[in-house]
């Protein structure tokens, strides 16, 4: 099973490819029918999303949250999901158009991977790795769509400022919406992230008797936790809303992009596992 | 800028309106110093300077930005910034949850308006639906006017004072760890050793083994332990990753670990040596080395990097080299090496980060709702507000009592 991951990755990574070529198809000769089309491949590759976490699951006889492969993919399978559920609730297969760059880069990536099942260290071996990772699959999954949101308000922000009718300004929905959503994504993404950093902390302190040592990731993670605090508290206490929320929402999935990636080819740390 | 060189020329100024500050904390309250330190801006503000001086300690680890004096300088800036915010707002939230009996009179200036036909019947109405979604309802009649204030979502309401408070209490906790101690224990199986930071204490190490889950892979490492204080025994155990031995509030943390193989060699030396595992020797110019796997000793011959002869050795087993010496394996003696952590803030963190998890949960109970109305049954006109964060809520509600007050 374990020869089959990357077979079955390239076709997922098929399957997003083609349902954003035909968003784009959709973007400039707008038809309903296609649009279902790209939306049910989409589905599909959402589905053999599920399907390789499924086997990972079998593989190493427990959740696949283990190392930076397993992680990528559950991330890749929230950003799927949260998306999902926003297009069936609010009509916005167009947020594809960002969202499916984004699950495409992170798939091309996972594939370079090693996907090789190793057994785990024993710093690993613990209950507080559920709870850490889950939680920070939910967090960066709820950031990434507020990210996209950001990017589509900006857009068509600017689209409105300028007055023209284009293709951008039609395709995608009013800027209270994008708004509203990019903003309760971070709401709700938040505690998910306070939650990470708490278990991360009580796990390092039972691994390694220190519950905060200012390694790069563990600092980094901080930082996002921060930047996103600041964007509530200027939304409510100092008015920020629409552009301003918008790039304080990209700049925190920034800090999210650089904690997973950045922080392990760029810094020297602790956390060279995940 | 200018003003940050004028408080350096003159530390005066800056003095009096801190002693000012902090009297006016002890004396009067709501001083410039509470006002100052309630502002969500310098919240920002501090936030801004954490981040940019994390950015900066990830990018230049060598610089001690994290336990220098500016950084804890702001950390207690931060805090103090978080405590003002807290305590100034409890008695508000407080209020708002525990007010009981009459409500007081309230007016809604430029709020929705609607034309309802039999006010009587619109009130039983909308208190019956308020009563039905779960909203605690306060009602007051006054001069033909019908107040009601319906609320529900406290938790949520509580969320943020109760995730401040809880960031205070780790950051109190913190402060505290910066008096507790850090120290090691290191020594051979058979040993009694003494624990670096605390003087009264030493350990015997009872016992070390390398424990294999059923696929062959390390699944942890144990170290056995007594514990003496003052050359009196006071607890055996075990102490392994993710599960360390504690005794009173001193903790030991498997860290490190590795072993020696005591061999006796007759030939070109006629000695008994202790060799660390893995390290390479020579024998003549063969080059071997001894590295302890999960079935034994496994003695490697070398030529060149290439690996040509391996043997698993046991207790008394021999091996001749080509030039005629012979190594005789005696005894396999592990060494187990632990840290050791006093910290009389870490149960103060912990409690702290029970509070902080509790409070992020309570974020998902629902935003806080507050709908005001007032009945004017002489003009026969209902005016209402719905206050919540949650915009779409907002909309939903007023929908729902549009709905009912028409009748459906
Ligand atoms: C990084 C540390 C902080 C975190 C994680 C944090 C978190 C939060 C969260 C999640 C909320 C709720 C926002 C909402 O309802 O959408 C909030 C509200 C608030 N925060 Fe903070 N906060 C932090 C620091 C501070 C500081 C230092 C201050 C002091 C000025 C402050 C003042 C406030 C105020 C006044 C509110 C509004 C409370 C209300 O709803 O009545 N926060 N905070």
């Amino acid at each position: 099973m374990e020869s089959l991951q990357t077979p079955l990755m390239l076709v997922t990574l098929l399957c997003y490819v083609s349902a954003f070529g035909l968003l784009i198809y959709v973007f400039y000769s707008p038809r309903e029918k296609v649009r279902k089309i790209a939306r049910g491949i989409n589905l599909l590759g959402f589905g053999l999303t599920t399907l390789l976490l499924g086997i990972r699951t079998v593989l190493i006889a427990g959740l696949p949250l283990t190392n930076t492969y397993e992680f990528g993919l559950c991330f890749a399978w929230a950003i799927s999901l949260i998306f999902i559920i926003i297009d069936y609730r609010h009509n916005l297969t167009a947020a594809g158009l960002f969202v499916l760059p984004l699950i495409i880069g992170l798939m091309a990536w996972l594939i370079t991977l090693d996907n090789s099942v190793r057994p785990l260290m024993p710093a690993l071996r613990s209950p507080w790795l559920v709870i850490h990772v889950l939680t920070a699959v939910i967090a960066y999954g709820a950031f990434a769509l507020s990210f996209v949101l950001a990017i589509m308000y900006l857009l068509k922000e600017k689209q409105n400022s300028m007055g023209t009718e284009s293709k951008w300004a039609r395709a995608l929905p009013s800027l209270d919406l994008l708004d509203d959503l990019s903003y309760k994504l971070v709401f709700v993404g938040l505690p998910f992230l306070t939650i990470m950093l708490v278990t991360g902390a009580v796990w390092a302190e039972y691994s390694w008797g220190s519950y905060w040592s200012w390694d790069p990731k563990e600092t980094w993670a901080l930082i996002t936790w921060f930047i996103y605090s600041v964007y509530l508290h200027v939304r409510f206490m100092v008015g920020w809303k629409g552009k301003k929320a918008a790039y304080l929402s990209i700049l925190g999935f920034g800090a999210v992009m650089f904690t997973f990636i950045g922080v392990t080819y760029l810094l020297p740390g602790l956390h060279s596992y995940v | 800028m200018i003003n940050g060189a004028n408080s350096l020329v003159n530390p005066g100024n800056a003095w009096v309106k801190l002693k000012q500050g902090i009297t006016g904390i002890f004396f009067k309250g709501s001083e410039s110093m509470i006002k100052f330190f309630s502002s969500v801006k310098l919240a920002v503000v501090l936030i801004a300077s954490l981040i940019i001086a994390s950015i900066f300690a990830t990018l230049y680890p060598k610089v001690n930005v994290f336990s220098s004096f500016w950084f804890r300088g702001l950390l207690l800036l931060f805090t103090l910034n978080l405590a003002v915010c807290t305590f100034k707002r409890l008695p508000a939230v407080w209020h708002k949850i525990f007010r009981k009996g009459e409500l007081t009179p309230f007016i809604l200036a430029n709020s929705e308006y609607i034309k309802i036909e039999d006010s009587s019947n619109c009130a039983e109405k909308l208190l019956e639906h308020f009563k039905g979604k779960g909203y605690r309802i306060q009602t007051k009649e006054e001069n033909g006017q019908l107040f009601i204030q319906a609320e529900k979502g406290f938790l949520n309401l509580i969320a943020p004072h109760l995730l401040h408070f809880a960031l205070i209490v780790v950051l109190i906790g913190a402060f505290l760890g910066s008096f507790g101690t850090k120290g090691e224990v290191r020594g051979y199986v058979g040993q009694t050793v003494p624990v670096s930071n605390e003087p009264a204490m030493t350990v015997k190490i009872n016992d070390f083994e390398t424990l294999y889950d059923e696929d062959g892979a390390i699944d942890n490492w144990v170290s056995h332990l007594t514990l003496y204080v003052n050359n009196e025994e006071v607890k055996t155990g075990t102490t392994r990753v993710n599960h360390p031995f504690k005794y009173k509030g001193t903790v030991f943390y498997q860290s490190s670990y590795g072993y020696t193989h005591v061999v006796e060699l007759v030939g070109e030396y006629n000695d008994t040596f202790a060799l660390p595992d893995q390290k390479v020797f020579k024998i003549g110019d063969i080059p071997f080395n001894i590295n302890q796997v999960r079935d034994g000793a496994l003695l490697k011959i070398f030529r060149g990097h290439e690996i040509v002869d391996s043997i698993l050795l046991a207790p008394g087993d021999k091996f001749t080299f080509p030039n005629g010496t012979t190594l005789t394996y005696l005894e396999l003696i592990p060494f187990t090496i632990l840290s050791v952590k006093k910290d009389p803030g870490t149960p103060v963190v912990m409690l702290g980060f029970v509070l902080v998890t509790i409070a992020s949960t309570l974020f998902w109970t629902g935003r806080y709702q507050e709908i005001k109305v007032i009945l004017d049954s002489g003009e026969n006109a209902l005016y209402y507000r719905v206050n919540c964060k949650n915009k779409t809520a907002v909309a939903e509600i007023s929908n729902e009592v549009i709905k009912k007050v028409k009748g459906e």
